[in-house]
């Protein structure tokens, strides 16, 4: 062995040296450093999340019980000195019974489904076009979206506008065509169309959105290989596109099938709901039965009542959706 | 099946100039590797030959069609990508019909078509499973199977091997190369990694910067590699590389006095022009022999380290500054620190030039 | 020295670790080689102290570190992916471990380390450069020597050089190689990649199913494989095996009764002793020891060659032996014809015997 070999050795004993005496001086250090912090990531985590507790029980937790309380009760604001009497299940028994109340839930099953069917339709159709990059994309992209950025309220009225029946401008350019005046507005068959028209201006954008960004999460490669195989336009879209975007698609109807039910702000400007209660749906109902007549109580009830339909639609969705999952996982 | 054509093929991006005119024909039948380094334009290449890439210049021909401007579906090649691009909620069964489905063949050719291959890649236990769910090795196999299902005129693989674990990876380098040559399909392959390039290639196509280095079998890429780069790139480990002045009949090796007197005249002749002025050697490692005791023309070295490779080691040396490999069997006891005579065989000696890189005698 | 007692871990319901004993000696370069999946990831955060083990104790020097927290251990650890901070340039990153308050050391000696390592693995003229802006051999240069300036007992390295190119691979193995030996440092290191293991270790040790299997240096457990998990995973390319029933004089390899070689009348004694009723045995030989030959001689049995593979210096046939696959290593210029028929020996000498079911070899040679 020559010389410099025997100098690295000893250079590597040196070396040991210094670790053993570095590692004896971070165990004193440890135990001091132990005494000084009290607190544990954990204990950190829970302060940190302690106020936004608070907040949730006191906006949600406290309305919640307060709602499912008085739906028990015969009351209302307007007779706060009356105090409120309990009286069992009768007003669900009541909203149930009352053929008023079907007659809103068919229309809105009706309102629903046509609705969303339009919009996802739609959606997926626009968001198809879009994906080729074209020159303008984005400034067609930004105009489309924007019916989502308006307030439902003004959309609502300048649509009722436009529907006018005398100087609306739709009717107007329906004459240009040699077409008949419509009552967009006034007829109860009609209305619901009206509706559906103008839920549909407003709410594409949203579908569109959704499934423009599960069309581009689908990687580029399962297209070259589907190009390789040879697979038409349309043989890629049914056995590609569709089914690796259907996970967020569902989430985008069930998020527009939950906004259809409780769509209120935009009829109650467009038709106040009307002609007659034509275009009542179960929340408009809801509303009126709360504010205009102020059965509070009753109106308690109704709001359950809709929340669980609301919840076990939901859920008969999120189950498809964890089936579609575990059938991706299974062996 | 078909022979390949490419003639003159450029693919520009911009600026960059991923393909910059690359000559190239595959013959019927045979096994051709585009290898180099990333960014070379090696899958560049094989895109274009797909037709995913639509060439800046040039053309392609599939036997004598000129396919240049077709799109992928009219050329019928078939390809394994790197990272197979299985349709991942398809089971694969679903995944190898896909090419047939997507053509509208009949069920019952459909099902013969199937049955061929399931036997030929083994995957008959894997047909109902999720390609998603299956481990890399079983997805190449599918990937594969799709590939050939429709009998296309050409076969393209694009580092098919890459996702696989070393050990598993030898193994199906040496499965794919069997399958190949029993199906005997035509075939371009993509891959950074020499060894794949040496095993399965008829041809290998060394490329770099867009350009074609060198083309050849492997054999006669290893023995006379055209320069620096190829050596290097070639072999486990590469070439060695000394650099060196020619005086008197001898090599003489930069930062040792050691000199090796030559006999082949063909290197004597050329090196005459290059009296005084320094080239580099180029040596294999399996072509320096090394001794315990002295021999006649030894270079005498000090042992630095050595790297078992079962049958054989790497006995690493410091000749000058620069690391000096030599191969061996487990003959002759050596320890870091020993000093060995070492001889190199001068008929398998490579001379190029110091500028350049290029050879000069190979 | 580092040891490990029994060591297991679960995961759900894979258990990753399972019952594992290891010991590093100091100054070893000790390398788990191992399948992917196989626990070597989950022993070395065991080791690093990232991950409690369910069952079994680690131990330093003879002292119980199980329950120690990571940086008290004073390991350095490198990651499969090399985790280099991407905001600060090589030189921060190479200075980190040092101005961790733990380990705080005076800011000329974080220099003076920082640019001896730089020049020790020759990235000097990267100092300046932020990380994001390295290739991936610059950047695995950076992680080795962030592990480097900390004089840590051990170096933990997981899969260190696996994701490189090739060719890089080759140069870093050299690299890790000389380093251990100059510095006189402890390593203790995972891959699956077999040839880069048995080129830097000084001692492998083979995991499989959480478990170790084997430990030997390189060349050990090449001549003297304990089973057939180690014989596959350990040689490039692995041992070629065949299933074969004993006979009188010779050994029929299975499913196919022309199929035969002569063994001395011992081994075959010695074969049935161990296989006790049994007469089902796995055969196994290296590439380098089958003997391929274009003419027949005394015990050649027909073969049909698939396809020649060149590994640079070397040839290596591909060939069916009465339908098992065997690739043998081709010793002269004769290269055989895709399809033709050659003629093959295994001499006796070079055979391993395993048992069919457990793959444990019957008896060492």
């Amino acid at each position: 062995m020559n010389k410099d070999k025997v100098g690295k050795n000893t250079e590597a004993a040196n070396q040991k040296e210094d670790l053993v005496e570095k590692f004896t001086r971070v165990s004193d250090k440890f135990t001091t450093a132990k005494k000084t912090y009290g607190l544990s990531d954990r204990t950190f985590m829970f302060f940190f999340l302690l106020p936004s507790l608070f907040i949730l029980l006191f906006l949600v937790g406290y309305p919640f019980i307060t709602l499912i309380k008085s739906g028990f009760y015969n009351f209302s604001v307007l007779r706060a000195a009356t105090p409120p009497k309990f009286i069992g299940v009768e007003n669900f028994s009541f909203i149930l019974t009352d053929p008023f109340t079907w007659e809103r839930f068919i229309f809105t099953g009706k309102f629903v489904i046509l609705n969303v069917l339009v919009q996802f339709l739609l959606g997926i159709g626009i968001a198809y076009l879009l994906q080729k990059n074209f020159r303008g994309r984005s400034l067609v992209l930004t105009l489309i979206l924007m019916p989502m950025m308006l307030c439902p309220i003004v959309v609502g009225l300048f649509w009722k506008y436009m529907f006018n029946t005398e100087w609306g401008i739709v009717n107007y350019i329906l004459a240009l065509f040699g077409m008949g005046k419509v009552e967009w507005l006034a007829r109860e068959n009609v209305s619901v169309y009206s509706v559906i028209i103008v839920d549909t201006w407003m709410w594409t954008p949203f579908m569109i959105l959704l499934a423009l960004a599960a069309f581009t999460a689908i990687p580029k490669y399962l297209y070259e290989a589907a190009e390789i195989d040879r697979a038409s336009s349309w043989f890629k879209f049914r056995h590609i596109t569709l089914p690796l975007s259907a996970p967020v698609l569902i989430i985008a109807v069930l998020f527009r099938m939950i906004d259809s039910i409780k769509a209120f702000d935009l009829i109650y400007t467009l038709t106040g709901g009307g002609p007659g209660s034509a275009t009542q749906t179960l929340s408009f109902d809801l509303y009126k039965r709360a504010f205009q007549y102020f059965y509070t109580g009753e109106a308690s009830a109704y709001g359950v009542i809709l929340l669980l339909v609301i919840m076990s639609l939901s859920l008969i969705f999120i189950r498809y959706l964890n089936r579609l999952a575990a059938q991706n996982m299974r062996r | 099946m078909s022979r390949v054509k490419l003639e003159n093929l450029k693919k520009h991006y911009g600026n960059v100039k991923a393909v910059d005119g690359i000559d190239l024909q595959v013959e019927n039948g045979s096994f051709v590797v585009l290898l180099g380094p990333s960014g070379c334009g090696k899958t560049t290449t094989l895109r274009c030959i797909a037709g995913l890439e639509i060439p800046t210049e040039g053309k392609i021909y599939f036997d004598e069609r000129d396919v240049t401007g077709l799109s992928p579906s009219e050329r019928n090649v078939g390809m394994v990508f790197q990272f197979y691009a299985l349709y991942p909620h398809m089971s694969v069964l679903e995944n190898i019909t896909f090419p047939l489905r997507a053509c509208r063949v009949p069920p019952r050719k459909i099902e013969e078509k199937v049955k061929e291959v399931v036997q030929i890649f083994q995957l008959k236990n894997l047909l109902k499973y999720k390609a998603s769910i299956l481990p890399p090795g079983d997805q190449q196999r599918v990937a594969l199977a799709r590939a050939v299902v429709r009998e296309p005129n050409v076969l393209l693989l694009d580092e098919p091997l890459s996702a696989l674990d070393e050990k598993f990876r030898e193994e199906m380098r040496s499965e794919l190369g069997k399958l190949q040559k029993r199906i005997g399909i035509t075939t371009v392959y993509v891959t950074h990694d020499q060894r794949e390039a040496m095993a399965l290639g008829d041809v290998i196509v060394v490329m770099r910067d867009g350009l074609i280095l060198q083309t050849g079998s492997p054999q006669e890429l290893y023995e006379h590699p055209n320069s620096v780069f190829v050596g290097n790139f070639l072999g486990t480990p590469g070439m060695n590389f000394v650099e060196c002045v020619y005086e008197e009949n001898s090599l003489v090796l930069k930062g040792t006095d050691y000199r090796l007197k030559l006999h082949r005249p063909d290197l004597i002749d050329v090196l005459k022009d290059y009296q005084s002025r320094e080239f580099i050697m180029g040596i294999r490692p399996e072509y320096v022999h090394i001794d315990g005791e002295a021999v006649n023309g030894g270079l005498l070295l000090e042992v630095i380290a050595i790297e078992p490779a079962g049958r054989y080691r790497l006995v690493d040396f410091l000749v000058g500054e620069k690391i000096f490999r030599v191969r061996t069997d487990w003959g002759l006891s050596l320890v870091a620190g020993q000093k060995v005579w070492a001889r190199v065989r001068e008929d398998k000696v490579c001379i190029f030039d110091r500028d350049n890189g290029m050879a000069i005698v190979s | 020295m580092l040891e490990l007692r029994n060591i297991s871990k679960v995961f759900g319901d894979i258990v990753a670790v399972d019952g594992l004993n290891l010991e590093v000696q100091d100054g070893e370069f000790f390398v788990i080689l191992g399948p992917t999946g196989a626990g070597k990831t989950t022993t070395l955060r065991i080791v690093m102290g990232l991950e409690k083990p369910d069952a079994g104790e680690v131990y330093y020097d003879g002292q119980e570190i199980t329950h120690v927290a990571p940086p008290l251990r004073n390991f350095a650890f490198m990651f499969e992916s090399h985790n280099l901070y991407p905001v600060l340039n090589v030189y921060d990153n190479l200075a980190f471990p040092l101005r961790s308050p733990l380990f705080r050391v005076p800011e000329d000696e974080v220099r003076r380390r920082v640019e001896s390592v730089a020049k020790e693995l020759h990235i000097t003229h990267l100092l300046k450069r932020k990380v994001s802006h390295l290739s991936g051999g610059e950047q695995q240069r950076v992680a080795l020597g962030r592990a480097l300036v900390r004089k840590p007992r051990i170096y933990i390295l997981d899969e260190p050089i696996s994701s490189l190119d090739y060719k890089l691979r080759e140069e870093l193995q050299t690299e890790f190689k000389r380093i251990h030996e100059e510095y006189g440092i402890t390593i203790l290191s995972a891959t699956h990649d077999n040839i880069s293991a048995m080129a830097m270790a000084s001692r492998i040790g083979i995991m499989e199913h959480g478990r170790i299997i084997q430990v030997g240096s390189p060349r050990e457990v090449y001549i003297d494989p304990a089973n057939v998990s180690v014989a596959r995973i350990i040689g490039a390319p692995s041992m070629n095996f065949l299933e074969c029933n004993l006979g009188d004089d010779k050994l029929v390899i299975k499913d196919s009764h022309d199929f035969f070689f002569r063994v001395k009348l011992e081994t075959v004694r010695l074969l049935e002793e161990k296989l006790r009723g049994g007469d089902r045995i796995l055969v196994g030989i290296w590439p380098e020891n089958v003997l391929v030959s274009g003419s027949t001689g005394e015990a050649w049995m027909k073969a049909v060659v698939e396809n020649v593979e060149y590994h640079g210096a070397e040839k290596f046939v591909n060939l069916n032996l009465g339908g098992w696959p065997i690739k043998a290593l081709l010793t002269d210029d004769f290269v055989p014809k895709h399809g033709s028929e050659v003629f093959v020996s295994l001499p006796e000498e070079s055979l391993y015997f395993f048992y069919v079911d457990s793959g444990m070899r019957i008896y060492a040679n």
